[in-house]
């Protein structure tokens, strides 16, 4: 099918594009979620804001031991970035299951994070990577949303219809952290069915952040207790899956959430 | 492989690395043979003073490629080092390697003398779809000439016509020889 007719804006400035956001109008980004949902006509804007012309935006940077994200950078340059694979290897190794490389050269870490599908992988490691989200609207001005409270259900996150995210801050991780990634997926590239980032330091700091567990990303605070109180691998895994209802997806997360606290360890 | 260069800028180094208006086409030649591809930002460490830059280029005409992770860090005021791990594959040559590097060192050195583009002035394309062509500004398509359309389907209508004579005629003849 072919999208239902709608207006085009193409700005070139944050300034412009934040003036062509409104009620009924979506922002694009790389493409990759809404351009399908326009052809099967599950999403009708009455305006599409392309924001691919809104350089600004496109920038990945260490500054102040932070990593900012600009919401148009492309999830094959955070894949390439030395300063995320040194600082946040999370963020690379997530990033690398999204999809195929065709889909991650277009699709940018914003778009995934704005159309905050339960089965992404960039919004899960982000929430275990307690990041916080920038977003700014003509008319309000900027806030920062943190990730907890940006994710509130299949699809749907706290943006308002004019507002954009347009950077995204990701804290340095605790001295020592090291990080794991597990996903499975029936198919190479295809939604994962279940999955888990794993942030840990020691017994000083623990973080889990779940894939597919949930309507959106799912933090498992009693497990993160449990590992920085000494349980091990399996049983902080057996605890975190516990918070799933099907025995299938219970017993698998648990098991990905075993491999990867074992490969962060 | 890994190679590195020095280069000396007109502009101050770091400003002009960060700005990242360097990044754009490739087209290079290592002896006889021509390469073309791309030179990309990838990030700025601002704490290290360090930009990333992801280069990739294929061989015109044949079979190769080289590409390049890129470190790019400035020496002193005005020099840049450009180093990074280059792999090749296919025909590509050690030469494509080193002439990849001259390109992106050639477009550092050209993006740092030419003035900045001022973004604000440049039009917001806004167009209606399905209001035809009325939106500005747009590139002149061929699909916008009446005389281009009437020709293009007058082709299609011959091209029908010519099917169905076939069909028509195929079924006559096969009607016969039973």
């Amino acid at each position: 099918m072919k999208p239902a007719p709608f207006d085009y804006a193409a700005p070139r400035t944050l300034d412009e594009a934040l003036g062509a956001l409104g009620q009924d109008a979506k922002p694009l980004a790389g493409g990759q979620s809404l351009v399908p949902l326009l052809n099967f006509r599950f999403a009708r804007p009455a305006t599409i804001v392309d924001l691919n012309g809104v350089d600004e935006l496109a920038y990945l940077r260490r500054s102040g031991g932070t990593l900012w994200i600009g919401a148009l950078i492309r999830q094959a340059t955070l894949e390439r970035s030395a300063v995320a694979a040194a600082g946040w290897p999370l963020l690379t190794r997530a990033v690398a299951h999204v999809a195929h490389p065709a889909i991650r050269n277009r699709g940018t870490v914003g778009g995934s994070v704005a159309h905050a599908d339960p089965a992404a992988e960039l919004p899960v490691a982000l929430t275990a990577l307690d990041a916080r989200f920038h977003v700014r609207s003509a008319a309000r001005g900027a806030r920062t949303i943190a990730a907890g409270d940006f994710f509130q259900a299949p699809l749907m996150t706290a943006l308002e219809p004019d507002e954009l995210l347009v950077e995204i801050e990701v804290p340095p991780p605790p001295d020592g952290a090291r990080a794991a990634f597990a996903e499975h997926a029936r198919t190479h590239g295809d939604f994962a069915l279940a999955g888990a980032a794993v942030v840990r330091a020691g017994t000083e700091h623990a973080a889990i952040a779940l894939l597919g567990a949930g309507p959106t990303p799912v933090r498992v605070p009693d497990a993160e207790r449990a590992l920085c109180n000494g349980a091990s691998a399996a049983e902080a895994a057996r605890i975190a899956g516990a918070e799933l209802d099907d025995d299938y997806r219970r017993a698998l997360t648990a098991e990905l959430v075993r491999r990867a606290i074992e490969e962060a360890a | 492989m890994r190679l590195s260069r020095t280069i000396e800028l007109r502009v101050p180094a770091w400003a002009a690395l960060a700005a990242g208006r360097w990044g754009g086409p490739v087209r290079v030649r290592a002896g006889e043979v021509e390469y073309a591809g791309k030179v990309a930002l990838v990030d700025v460490d601002e704490d290290a003073r360090v930009v990333g830059a992801h280069a990739q280029a294929r061989r015109v005409g044949g079979w190769g490629g080289v590409a390049a992770r890129l470190e790019l860090r400035p020496q002193d005021e005005r020099a840049v080092e450009i180093s990074g791990d280059v792999s090749l594959s296919g025909e590509a040559s050690e030469e494509a390697a080193e002439a990849l590097l001259g390109g992106v060192a050639a477009r550092l050195e050209d993006a740092a003398t030419e003035p900045a583009p001022d973004r604000a002035r440049v039009p917001v394309p806004r167009v209606a779809a399905g209001s035809g062509g009325e939106a500005e500004p747009h590139e002149p398509s061929p699909a916008d000439d009446p005389a281009y359309r009437r020709r293009l389907a007058a082709r299609a209508a011959m091209a029908v016509a010519v099917g169905a004579a076939v069909g028509v005629v195929g079924a006559a003849l096969g009607r016969r020889r039973s």
